[in-house]
């Protein structure tokens, strides 16, 4: 009889039944779920905006078919393949400068020990985060405009003769990644120096056992202590390639340096934002997404191969 | 018979309290019940005075109409208003249309957010009616492609007429080197070589800049574009690409033998320094710039020209003068096209939410074309903005012409809500007023020369559907192709037939053909 009894208690719950268990959990959740499920989820019907011809008086859903017509008119446009080209080379140029500025700058904050002096450095990098865009473009172009700006002067007394930096094509790429570089790596090296901190000290006290001197000890220690955190970071940056922002960009160009500098953002807006263009936008806007997309998986794939870390 | 009575008695009722409004004409006030009208528009140019906060001009206006306004003023116009458009909530009764002048009010109109004009206009705006018929390219700008009126614009014709864009000069520096004020396109290579060489400035430097633009881009601001009425193409090129032959046919001045040669004029006075390295520069620059005596001659609006002259002479360069000139004609003496500004900017309409329409046209007729009403709204009221001097010529009072604060003419007037973006209606007395007397001397030869542009060409949905891709393409391909033609960095006789055969390419020729028909649409005649 008492055999019977003991027979299930270690019965499989049911997936209600662990919610249930953990409702303390899940009622904490709640409100972040619901958020992106009402502001993320739902409105992807909107997407279809992409294929139909969207005007104001009829409802997304009830507008006008077209099919792929937004996308052939881009893809026949005479410029869709410079503008494919400016946005991946400014995305990949830029992650490849960018990228590793943070965290060489982490890592050599790390081994400074004058407390008072790390703490004035980090708080004065980030800074530059603060400054909008528009301000920043603004003292940017101050400096670099000819012949009064502090650069040409400087290039005139050294016997040059002055350099029009915002009217050459060819100056475009660095003084834009350049300038993104000075506002984003103090904000962006704080995630490292959090993962360096979170290095557990005896490894490196057993590296100095071990015989190693400092820099052996960042590149042994340090290195792959935050690696995991290296790489997602890259994962994540790797799925906005294609969405190279436009604000900045019509700050800092002009038609002289469109051959560089006009990117498919730029693009769509001199098509007619402003104008109520929708349609045109939305399917420009999927077209970049679904290019992330497959640029995320496909990364996120070759990092688990390779290094064993991944974001899923 | 009493039921004839009756229906008699009724009739006469009926008649007995209809408004006045019925007839051709109004009285004030247009209504004594306190009706009011709401009105979306965007934020004052004079930012430091809303209309949200009922400026006096517009306290005044009330006074006169019996009819109070609700304001909604909006930033970021355009973005807050497409959205509102498009989701379908309720609009004001008055709203200025989203996208300035470039929108398609057809379109509104089809779904159902604002009310087609004409016959409101026809039955109770006897002052909007008359002014179309004495400025008749005004009415061509309001008439949309399916011949309806959707929207009232801004008329700016009295300023572009007293005040246009044009070419200027220090005239200090052609006298301080003997030169006769240049007239042909030699003369002003000349006049700029002399200025380049002879350090008018006096300073012992080479630091003169003779020419340059204010902002850059081929829009019509670009100052080298005045340049080429001497080649026969009209100034500005830059900014009227399209125009008009002796037989009403549309050509693109961009792809003519004429174009090339301005051109390669350009790039060589590029080449020889006696353009801006720098090309253009913005009129904050450019207006410091005069201040060290740098810049020899460039094109810009008339009535700014003046304030450069004074704020010169108000930092003590009173040697500083500025003479503004013809723009050249060709070699062969045929005088100069000079192409005016845009007649018409902003459009406003009135929604379909508007419960009372004709006391909407009415207010609008009144304070923008009825001869009172428009006075009060550009120039404000008698004693505290102007005044009728000894001739019986209107006057600004001090207040105005030389304020307190320091504030210019039209920020004294925008400040106390006239002279306002919406329904503004510069007539040519505003524009005689709004320029010193030495600017409007000046620039009375030019009016000789002056034309209207081509109105904004009305398109319908497939059209504009057709030509936006083109366009884009179009306009980004010839403004960095034509400004690398221009810089030098790219040679114009060598790379000519292949900027032709990529404009072709784009769809050049398709886009020509389309705004002949929308041409030959506006001007009545009938498609082959």
């Amino acid at each position: 009889m008492t055999t019977m009894i003991q027979k299930n208690t270690r019965k499989k719950k049911t997936f209600l039944q662990r919610l249930w268990q953990d409702k303390a959990f899940v009622l904490l959740a709640l409100p972040g779920i619901a958020f992106y499920i009402i502001f993320h989820y739902v409105p992807m019907y909107g997407v279809w905006m992409a294929f139909t011809n969207y005007n104001m008086s009829k409802p997304i859903i009830l507008s006008d078919f077209v099919g792929i017509k937004w996308f052939e008119q881009f893809f026949n446009s005479y410029f869709c393949g410079r503008l494919i080209r400016n946005t991946l080379t400014i995305s990949l140029k830029g992650l490849f400068f960018s990228f590793p500025i943070p965290i060489l700058f982490a890592i050599i904050l790390n081994e400074v020990r004058h407390t008072k002096f790390k703490r004035t450095v980090q708080t004065v990098s980030y800074l530059p985060h603060f400054i909008s865009t528009v301000v920043a473009v603004g003292i940017l172009k101050d400096i670099f405009s000819a012949p009064d700006g502090i650069i040409n002067q400087l290039i005139v007394m050294l016997g040059g003769k002055e350099i029009h930096f915002f009217n050459k094509p060819q100056y475009f790429h660095g003084l834009y990644i350049g300038s993104g570089i000075w506002s984003s790596f103090g904000w962006g090296s704080i995630l490292y120096i959090a993962a360096i901190a979170g290095i557990d000290p005896q490894l490196y006290e057993a590296a100095t056992i071990d015989g190693a001197n400092r820099p052996q000890q960042i590149w042994h220690v340090t290195i792959p202590g935050i690696l995991p955190t290296v790489v997602m970071m890259l994962i994540m940056n790797v799925g906005s390639i294609m969405s190279v922002g436009y604000e900045k960009i019509i700050l800092m160009y002009g038609p002289s340096t469109y051959e560089t500098a006009d990117v498919i953002s730029t693009y769509v807006y001199r098509r007619g934002l402003v104008s109520g263009d929708y349609s045109f936008g939305a399917a420009i806007g999927l077209f970049n997404n679904v290019i992330n997309l497959i640029l995320l998986l496909l990364v996120n794939k070759i990092s688990r191969k390779v290094a064993d870390i991944a974001l899923w | 018979m009493k039921k004839v009575s009756l229906f008699l008695a009724l009739i006469l009722a009926l008649t007995m309290a209809l408004p006045v409004s019925l007839a051709e004409d109004y009285t004030l006030p247009l209504t004594t019940t306190g009706e009011t009208l709401s009105l979306s528009i965007q934020e004052n140019f004079y930012a430091a005075a809303s209309y949200a906060d009922n400026l006096i001009v517009y306290q005044e206006l009330e006074k006169r109409t019996g009819v109070p306004i609700e304001w909604d003023v909006v930033q970021n116009y355009d973005e807050v208003m497409n959205i509102r458009f498009a989701s379908g909530e309720k609009l004001a009764d008055i709203v200025q249309l989203p996208g300035w002048s470039t929108n398609d009010p057809v379109k509104f109109a089809e779904a159902g957010k604002i009310i087609a004009l004409d016959e409101l206009i026809e039955q109770y705006a006897p002052n909007i009616k008359k002014l179309m018929e004495d400025l008749p390219e005004l009415a061509a700008e309001m008439t949309s492609y399916d011949g309806h009126i959707y929207f009232i614009p801004q008329n700016l014709y009295g300023l572009n007429y007293h005040a246009p864009y044009s070419l200027v000069i220090r005239q200090d520096w052609l006298d301080k080197l003997e030169l006769e004020t240049p007239k042909t396109l030699d003369d002003w290579y000349n006049v700029l070589k002399a200025f380049k060489e002879k350090d008018p400035n006096g300073n012992g430097e080479a630091d003169e800049i003779p020419f340059t633009s204010v902002t850059a881009g081929l829009s019509w601001t670009n100052a080298y574009g005045y340049f080429a009425s001497g080649f026969g193409l009209t100034a500005p090129v830059t900014g009227t690409r399209y125009w008009y032959d002796e037989n009403g046919k549309l050509y693109d001045q961009y792809q003519t033998e004429e174009f090339k040669e301005w051109i390669s004029w350009i790039s060589k006075l590029y080449d020889e320094g006696l353009i801006d390295p720098a090309f253009s520069r913005s009129s904050g620059d450019l207006q410091a710039m005069h201040l060290e005596d740098r810049i020899g001659a460039t094109a810009f609006y008339a009535d700014d020209i003046a304030s450069w002259q004074s704020v010169c002479h108000a930092n003590g360069h009173d040697y500083v003068q500025f003479t503004i000139l013809e723009t050249p004609p060709t070699p062969e003496g045929k005088p100069a096209t000079h192409v005016m500004r845009q007649l018409a900017g902003g459009r406003y309409s009135i929604s379909t939410w508007c419960e009372n329409p004709v006391l909407a046209i009415q207010w609008i007729d009144y304070h923008y074309a009825h001869p009172e009403g428009q006075v009060l709204m550009m120039f404000g009221m008698e004693g505290t903005h102007w005044y009728w001097d000894e001739n019986g010529v209107r006057q600004w009072t001090e207040y105005v012409s030389n304020n307190a604060e320091g504030l210019s003419q039209f920020n004294v007037l925008r400040k106390d809500g006239a002279n306002p973006a919406q329904f503004t209606n510069r007539t040519e007395e505003f524009g005689r007023m709004c320029v010193p007397d030495w600017i409007y001397a000046q620039c009375a030869p030019i009016q000789a020369n002056l034309v209207n542009p081509i109105p904004t060409l009305p398109a319908t949905p497939d059209e504009i559907d057709d030509m936006s891709i083109i366009d884009t393409d179009l306009a980004t391909y010839t403004s960095e192709t034509v400004l690398a033609f221009l810089q030098g960095n790219s040679d114009v006789e060598e790379e000519w037939d292949s900027y032709i055969a990529t404009m072709k390419g784009i769809g050049a020729d398709e886009l020509l053909a389309m705004k002949q028909v929308q041409y030959d649409r506006m001007n009545g005649v009938e498609a082959e």
